[in-house]
């Protein structure tokens, strides 16, 4: 199996999540989004992806109808709605923008997915390497917290359908009251966990002293030069091709075509997959 | 720093942040080097206060107001480093799933190792030697997340022995298991303290298991301590307040007044074969014509309802009449990671039944239940609840017939105070509200958040806010997990008081002594599927560790006893006849 320091994979993945945050281009999200599929599927299958499925879906969904009402920037009328006498018109490049940014939300959530299948919190910590402090502390607790919440909110949600307390009214309105104690006790739950799993570490002798030391020490190796100088040179591409004038900009749409330096970014991105070859959520984590 | 004395409290009292009662009050406690030390006492009287107040996290981490002293080895605790209390107390709380910090077995024992900055060879002994000595090598490279509830356990008391603590304190550790893996975890603490001399402080309410190992019993009751002496002290005490807290056993002898109290079922057996005891056919030979056909269970006969336990009451009602509540065929699930929970399972509850199921964690229970209460719908075979199947059974229709209890409370409550939060679960009016706040002993905390109380008080606000809806079945998780024995009789009373109103109750359970005291039918499960399911009696009858202590006292000597109320009954029977046989010889007469 081939091997990665956490660090290779951290500085890879921030990559991606750099230019998730950097990129606004519909079709250049998309392909990213496609690539960072795959690179789900070859790590768990999607298992972990599948389960904030119904976290994301809707509040993508949202994005997009939030931006097509309200967004009014635009060139070429789609249609007009008439919601309560006001005549609200809705535009192509609003709703192609919602439909980005919901992409966009969908990438980010997918990259952390596989930080968090990649860099387990023990591995987290091994970045750190003997640093012990609190904001090392808060850094690996708000890691798991995306994947726990979701777990969280499934475990609420099926014990408060048997209260018959389930968000599924039947009119909007009643959903939204009935979703927010549940949202509420979603936040009380992850940070009572937060705090039990704080006292734990605590317990064992977290933060008692300045330095700590490593049980696995991972080795440093060439292929993670390889994966560090990959991870480098698409991020240089991209700020050489944002800095040259490559850019989207909004409104008017202006074109669905890549300039060629995006295509070139995503061509790295794709080859660099093969690389990441592994299995299970302990891909690349086997030590010697 | 040396002193013989490991612990020493001088009036020590604590006060959690924005609390004007005192969570520990005035608590003078010496513990000597290489004690196994009980504590124990009501849910809700402050142990778990105390465990944390002795490795320094009350209040280093809770905050709070503290008086008094808790000396470590002659030394102020807050004179110890963080480090150096680390290291020498280790501490294992009740629920694993909150300790196991990493996927990685092995990374998550050596956690503790790390933060002490040892050397990585050390380590790797370190980490190596506590995986031979717990037998652990198998689960070296498996996800955490995989783990059965008493491996997890075994994985963090590994993480916490690998520190090479001086004292090791358990907060109830073995609440989340079955009583097989309860029985082995509590002799390895046993051996811990006898072959390593580490000093053990263990929180228990299960008092049966952990009674006999401890060299003394401390008592709690409202943050003071009210007893503490050794195990057969305890019990002379606790028979002359009539105090709750005592195990089944000696609970046995002196429920009929015996001054002899025994602590293990071996003690108890050879007090009983003193007693020549008349066999329960004879003692109640005058009173059969008062007998009723079916009754007669295992060889012991019943004169009437008075003579059982509360549970066996509600064996087998209403099965004549109509068809059954729940009916289940040829049952199977698997997970959709590939674990086959539950093959080929059958069974049928019907109204008024009072129905435990026991047996090993991942034996299944669990997951039958939360089919059963239409969470789960990915299942095959046949399943009716009600006039629900197919694909009606979903939990949100369900629920008008049934209410699930699940073992884990943490997301059970919604509202910000237990009677709003009982309110809002059946939609019913205060007035009704405050009944089940009475009924379960919640009115001192009605305005208080629900999931800032104690296990017991959570397992008893969760129940009054799923029985407040009224339902015709009532699926229990664990319902007596952290509770102590007075209100497990309160509970289990209220269960039978459903059923006799034609309600039926499932309960999972590892409580065997519950089940044999108030189930009126036993399931016996194991690896997905049912491998008995009969009379409480008869169940117990064919288990060796799946079954009431009461059962172990009487096995061979009167096989039907299998509950504590029973057993009272009928020594009380035995020796009220014995004397009146006395009087009567006395007075000439001949029986």
């Amino acid at each position: 199996m081939e091997k990665y320091h956490a660090r290779s994979v951290a500085v890879y993945l921030l990559v991606w999540f750099l230019l998730a945050l950097f990129y606004n281009n519909l079709l250049q999200l998309t392909l990213m989004l496609a690539a960072i599929f795959l690179l789900n599927y070859r790590l768990d299958r999607l298992g972990s992806l599948k389960k904030i499925t119904s976290f994301i879906l809707p509040l993508a969904v949202l994005i997009i109808i939030i931006n097509g009402l309200f967004n009014q920037n635009g060139d070429i009328l789609l249609t007009s709605l008439n919601i309560f006498g006001y005549t609200l018109p809705v535009y192509r490049e609003a709703i192609v923008y919602g439909v980005a940014m919901a992409i966009k939300l969908i990438l980010i959530l997918a990259i952390f997915t596989a930080f968090n299948i990649l860099i387990p919190v023990e591995r987290l910590m091994d970045i750190f390497g003997s640093y012990s402090s609190r904001s090392i502390l808060v850094v690996a607790i708000s890691a798991a917290l995306i994947p726990d919440m979701v777990e969280r909110l499934h475990c609420i949600r099926q014990v408060q359908r048997c209260r018959g307390l389930q968000e599924t009214g039947k009119g909007l309105l009643e959903r939204s009251r009935n979703l927010g104690p549940l949202l509420l006790n979603l936040l009380r739950s992850a940070l009572q966990a937060s705090l039990q799993m704080a006292e734990a570490m605590q317990a064992r002798g977290y933060g008692s002293s300045k330095r700590r030391s490593v049980y696995q020490v991972e080795k440093w190796q060439w292929q993670d030069w390889m994966l560090l100088i990959l991870a480098l040179v698409v991020l240089g591409l991209a700020l050489f091709g944002w800095y040259t004038g490559y850019r989207y900009h909004y409104p008017p749409l202006q074109q669905v075509s890549l300039p060629v330096y995006n295509w070139e970014v995503l061509a790295l991105f794709f080859l660099s997959l093969p690389f990441l070859k592994g299995q299970g959520h302990i891909w690349s984590v086997e030590r010697d | 720093m040396s002193s013989d004395k490991i612990f020493e409290l001088n009036n020590f009292s604590y006060y959690y942040p924005r609390h004007s009662q005192p969570a520990l009050n005035q608590v003078r406690l010496k513990v000597d080097e290489g004690e196994f030390l009980l504590l124990t006492g009501r849910s809700g009287s402050g142990k778990s206060t105390l465990a944390r107040a002795l490795c320094g996290l009350v209040p280093d981490f809770y905050g709070g107001s503290v008086s008094g002293d808790i000396l470590y080895q002659g030394t102020s605790l807050g004179k110890w480093t963080k480090s150096q209390l680390a290291q020498q107390i280790g501490i294992v709380f009740q629920e694993p799933d909150s300790q196991l910090l990493f996927r990685n077995v092995e990374r998550d024992i050596a956690f503790g190792l790390e933060n002490l900055g040892l050397p990585n060879s050390l380590m790797q002994r370190r980490v190596a030697e506590m995986m031979d000595f717990l037998n652990l090598n198998a689960l070296r490279k498996r996800d955490s997340n995989t783990l059965s509830g008493g491996e997890k356990q075994k994985i963090v008391l590994a993480g916490v022995l690998a520190m090479n603590p001086q004292v090791l304190i358990l907060d109830e550790p073995t609440s989340q298991l079955d009583p097989v893996a309860a029985g082995e975890f509590l002799k390895l603490v046993k051996d811990l303290n006898d072959e390593y001399a580490i000093t053990i402080i263990l929180i228990e309410q299960r008092l049966e298991q952990s009674f006999t190992l401890a060299d003394r019993v401390v008592i709690l009751e409202a943050g003071k301590i009210i007893f503490q002496g050794d195990s057969r002290e305890e019990l002379r005490w606790a028979a002359e307040q009539n105090y709750p807290l005592m195990p089944v056993i000696p609970a046995i002898f002196a429920g009929f007044n015996n001054t002899d109290l025994p602590l293990t079922v071996k003690e108890g057996r050879k007090l009983l074969s003193g007693f020549a005891l008349t066999p329960y056919s004879e003692l109640l030979h005058r009173e059969d014509e008062d007998r009723k056909p079916g009754q007669v269970h295992s060889g012991v006969v019943f004169k009437s309802g008075q003579n059982m336990s509360p549970g066996e009451r509600n064996s087998r009602p209403n099965r004549d009449q109509g068809k059954p509540l729940v009916e289940i065929k040829r049952l199977s699930f698997a997970y959709p990671h590939g674990d086959q929970a539950l093959r080929d399972l059958n069974l049928n509850i019907w109204p008024g039944e009072c129905v435990a199921i026991v047996g090993a964690n991942g034996a299944g229970k669990s997951t039958l239940l939360q089919i059963i209460a239409g969470l789960l719908p990915a299942y095959s075979g046949h399943i009716r609840v009600g006039d629900y199947s197919g694909k009606e059974l979903k939990a949100e229709k369900v629920n008008r017939l049934l209410a699930y209890l699940p073992q884990s409370l943490d997301n059970f409550f919604l509202a910000d105070t237990v009677s709003q939060d009982i309110a809002l679960s059946s939609q019913i009016a205060a007035s009704e509200a405050e009944f089940w706040l009475g009924k379960m002993n919640l009115q001192e905390f009605r305005e208080d958040d629900p999931r800032k109380l104690s296990t017991g008080e959570k397992h008893r606000a969760a129940m009054a806010a799923v029985l407040a809806s009224n339902p015709d079945l009532i699926l229990l998780d664990e319902p007596t997990t952290g509770i102590d024995g007075e209100q497990k009789k309160e509970i289990g009373k209220l269960l039978l008081t459903l059923c006799q109103q034609g309600k039926s109750v499932l309960l999972v359970t590892h409580d065997i002594d519950f089940a044999s005291e108030y189930a009126g039918r036993l399931v016996f499960m194991h690896n997905g599927t049912i491998l008995a399911d009969g009379p409480v009696q008869e169940v117990m009858a064919g288990n060796t560790f799946y079954t009431s202590q009461a059962a172990r006292l009487f096995g061979g000597i009167e096989p039907g006893i299998i509950s504590q109320t029973r057993a009272i009954e009928y020594l009380r029977s035995h020796f009220e006849k014995h004397s009146s046989r006395v009087v009567g010889q006395e007075k000439g007469l001949d029986y």
